[in-house]
Parts: structure tokens; sequence; C-alpha cells
């Protein structure tokens, strides 16, 4: 138990400590949030002028514009990129210092990632806030009433989506012991995701293959599920939790197993 | 020849951008699927219009891009002192030194759309809508050139900023689109103060054989007008650069 509190103590300061760090790069995180904007603004201008020509259109603005917030909600609280800069290290030979520490390099990402992440929650949600109000002002936003329940098992699954986020720019991060494209890897899984998450148009909007595609495979939990929870009020089934968690646990082994294997071929000169 | 000795790096970029493109292609198909026509723009005409971002776009990250990344990162480090003692003019200097041809691939798939999407359409454009397409091109290219070049200017006044030359590339959806599809003061914004929305609407309905004078005039004069501002803005920056020696 007494390990347990040392433990905790240890990484609430390395967090704390790389929270701090994490600020010195606060102006270009304001740009990063404006960017990460900006394109869902466009894209309501594109849908209000496709929506406006349209006879009978299936979807309305107001549920687009929903859908779009919460696009940019679960991209802020959930995404990560490390995995564009961290292979350079392994690749350029600078991870010797985490190899003779009792500081892991797989742990300075996780603590340095969770810093990051909770700094730019912070800063993002003044945004979202300011955002969904003048929205709300225009009468393009109303979220549909929600339990309890929906809130809780929201919250969740973006902890999770997190995870599953992190642990598949890990797992890029890890190919760099062996393949020297690893940072390129970081665009095909932005490819992908965007592809087969649930983030380009509403669900229902989607070609029926790619619904499949996309109910088929655990990247819908980044992004359909979550969004489908509020906009649905479509709780993930006992099947989907499986297939989350199962995701999840061979995601984690492979990391392990890629880490183990990957020190045993690393090499550097000098450090 | 440079991108010849990493023959594998080369090809990985060049699948990524491709499948970028492959994936910008089939969102608009998506948006498509649910009304006919995208301010106006039928299918063909939106695929044409694609074809014409595209082309600008791999024309802009291949020239533009490491440049401008050079660019700021001269200013931060202060290595700009170097280019400054050069008997030549530092602007065409920080700007021409470096290209990569991994869109090249994009290129050809934004000429291929533009083919196939005329010729669907059984346009046949003559000689002079497709000379003046081309110059409309060239003055899209140097707008976002300038506009690109003002932003990272900027990084003579904010330290560290890395993602600075992330600001026009951001803007891209914006270039994407029709540019009916802006209303308001955001027509306004993208068509008249910061015509970004002309960039490729303009030399598409040029093709089309729909292009208004107004509009064609506006892009060459904004972009003339634009590389004029870049150039005295970097001047004026320049003031205030300083540096500890390299």
């Amino acid at each position: 138990m007494n390990r347990i509190a040392q433990q905790s103590n240890f990484y609430s300061k390395v967090i704390r400590f790389k929270f701090i760090k994490a600020l010195q790069w606060r102006t270009e995180m304001i740009l990063w949030i404006l960017l990460d904007i900006f394109p869902f603004i466009i894209l309501l201008f594109i849908w209000q002028s496709v929506l406006s020509l349209s006879a009978s259109p299936s979807i309305s603005l107001p549920e687009l514009t929903v859908f779009y917030y919460l696009v940019i909600l679960v991209q802020g609280f959930t995404v990560t990129h490390f995995e564009e800069y961290r292979p350079e290290e392994i690749r350029m030979g600078k991870i010797d210092f985490f190899l003779i520490k009792p500081y892991s390099f797989i742990q300075e990402i996780i603590l340095n990632d969770i810093a990051g992440k909770l700094l730019y929650i912070l800063m993002i949600s003044p945004f979202l806030a300011l955002l969904g109000y003048i929205l709300w002002h225009l009468g393009l936003f109303a979220i549909p009433a929600l339990t309890t329940i929906h809130v809780l098992v929201f919250v969740c699954l973006l902890l999770l989506a997190y995870i599953l986020q992190f642990c598949l720019s890990l797992l890029i991060t890890m190919t760099a012991f062996w393949f020297e494209e690893a940072q390129g890897l970081s665009n095909l899984k932005i490819l992908v995701i965007s592809l087969f998450s649930g983030t380009l148009i509403p669900f229902a909007l989607l070609p029926e293959w790619l619904q499949k595609v996309t109910n088929a495979q655990p990247l819908k939990f980044l992004f359909a599920v979550p969004i489908r929870l509020i906009q649905e009020q479509a709780l993930p089934t006992a099947q989907d939790w499986s297939m989350l968690f199962g995701t999840l646990a061979f995601l984690i082994g492979t990391i392990f197993l890629l880490w183990q294997r990957g020190i045993q071929k690393y090499s550097s000169a000098g450090g | 020849m440079r991108m010849m000795e990493y023959r594998g790096d080369f090809l990985f970029w060049a699948l990524v951008s491709i499948l970028w493109t492959g994936f910008n292609f089939f969102f608009f198909s998506l948006i498509l699927r649910v009304s006919d026509t995208v301010a106006g723009w039928t299918a063909d005409e939106m695929y044409l219009l694609l074809g014409t971002f595209t082309l600008l776009d791999a024309f802009t990250w291949t020239f533009f891009y490491q440049n401008m990344q050079r660019y700021t990162r001269h200013v931060f480090t202060g290595s700009l002192t170097m280019l400054l003692t050069k008997p030549i003019s530092t602007i065409f200097l920080l700007t021409t030194s470096s290209n990569s041809f991994n869109n090249i691939f994009r290129f050809l798939i934004g000429c291929a759309a533009i083919v196939i999407s005329l010729h669907r359409m059984e346009i046949t454009p003559s000689i002079s809508s497709v000379v003046l397409y081309f110059f409309a091109l060239m003055a899209a290219a140097l707008f976002i050139y300038a506009i690109w070049f003002m932003a990272s200017t900027l990084s003579f006044w904010i330290e560290k900023l890395d993602n600075i030359n992330e600001i026009i590339p951001g803007l891209r959806r914006v270039m994407q689109v029709p540019r009916g599809v802006f209303a308001g003061a955001a027509s306004v914004l993208f068509t008249v103060l910061l015509p970004i929305s002309l960039v490729a609407s303009v030399p598409s309905e040029i093709l089309l054989q729909k292009a208004e004078t107004k509009w064609v005039v506006w892009l060459f004069v904004s972009s003339f007008l634009s590389l004029l501002l870049a150039r005295k803005f970097f001047y004026f920056a320049i003031k205030r650069y300083s540096s500890v020696g390299n």
C-alpha cells in the first residue's frame, strides 16, 4: 500500500513537472486548437450550401452541427500525435538515457502525453464552450436530454478512446526499431482513422459498405460510438465492450512484445 | 537526384500523398451523395474543382512547405544572418533552396481528374481558356506563396511557434470548395479581404466557361498586391531581427 502511494506520488510529481514544461508551448497549442476547429466550421458552410439546395434533406443542419461539434470535442480530448516525433528519438539513438534509469522510455511517453493532454483539455475547453454558445445562439446547437448513465458512459468512452489512440501511437513509435518510415505511418494512422472511425459524416449518411466496415472494427470507438451515444443515445452493447477491451489487451501485449524485442535490437553511438 | 538517393522514402511518401488525395475525393463524393450539387456545382464540376485544387496543393507542397519551414527555423535559430550577408535576394534564397517531389503523383491525379471531368461534361475548352486557366493557376500559386510567406514572417515577432507554417495549409478546406459556399461575412472574408476561396474556384470556372470577369481580375490583382505586401512586410520585419553571432 505504501509502495502504491509512493508510486502515485512519484507519477503525480512527474506529471506536474511535465505539465509546467508543456506550458511553454501554450501559444503553439492555441494555434493547434484553432487549426483543429477551423476545418469543421468550413464544413458547416459546405453542408449549409448542400442542404439548402437539397429538396428533401436526410439530415438537418443542427444535427450536422452537433455531429461536427462532437467530433471536435472527442478529437480534442482523445487524439494524440507523439508518434510524429518519438520514432526519431529511437532512430537517432537518443533513448539510452532511459535504458539505464528506473524510469523507462514508455513511462516517459505516457506521463509526458498525459500532462500535455491535460493542458490541451484545459485550453480547448473555453474554446469549445464559446463555440457551443455561438452555435446555440445561432439556433444550430441542441444537445439531446441525456441521463446520468449516458454521461458516465460517454466519459468512460472518452478515456478508453484516448487509451486506444495512445496505444496506436505507441505501436507506431515501437516500429521505429525496425522501420525507418515510422513517422510516415503516423500519416497513414490519421488517414485510416479518418476513414473508418466515423469522423467524416454522420454514421447514417455513410454508404452501407462503409457502415459495415466501421461497425466491424474497433476504430469505431474513437469517434462513431461516443458520438452516437450522445446523438442517438445508443449505448454500446456487451459485444462492443468486449471488442474494445480485447483490442486494448491485444495492443498493449503487442507493444510490450515489440518493446522487449526492440531494445535488444537497439543500438546507438555514444547516446 | 537527391530524391532518388532515398527511393524508399520517396515511394512511401508518394503513396501517402496519393492516399490522401483519394481520401479527399472520396470525402466529397460522400457529401455529393446527400445532394447532387454543392453551391450549385454538379459532381463533375466539383471533381474538376478538386482536380484544380490538387494541382495547386501538390505544387505548393512541393515548392513552398520545406522552404517556409526552413525560413522560420532560420529566424528562430538566428542563422538568417548567414543568408542576409549573401550577395543575392534573401527572399529568393529563403524560398527556393529546397523542394520535395513526393507530390508528383498527386499532380498527375489532379490533371487526370480535370481531363476526366471535362470529358464527362463534354466540354472542350478553347485555347484561350486553357491559357487563361494556367495564368490563373499561376496567380493562385503566387497568392498562396505570398500569404504563406507573410504568415512565416510573423516568426520575427512570435518566438518558437513551430506550427506557424501550418496556418496556410490549415486553410486548405476553403480552397477546395466553390466560392459560392460562403455567404455573408464569410464570403467577404474569403473572396475579397483574403480571397483564398478564389484560388481553385476561379481557374475552374474559367475551364467551365462560367467565370465572372471581376473575380478573375481580382484574383490577379490580389496576387500582385499580396506579393508586394509580402515583400514590404519582410523588409519591415527584418528590422527587428537580431541574432547572436551564429
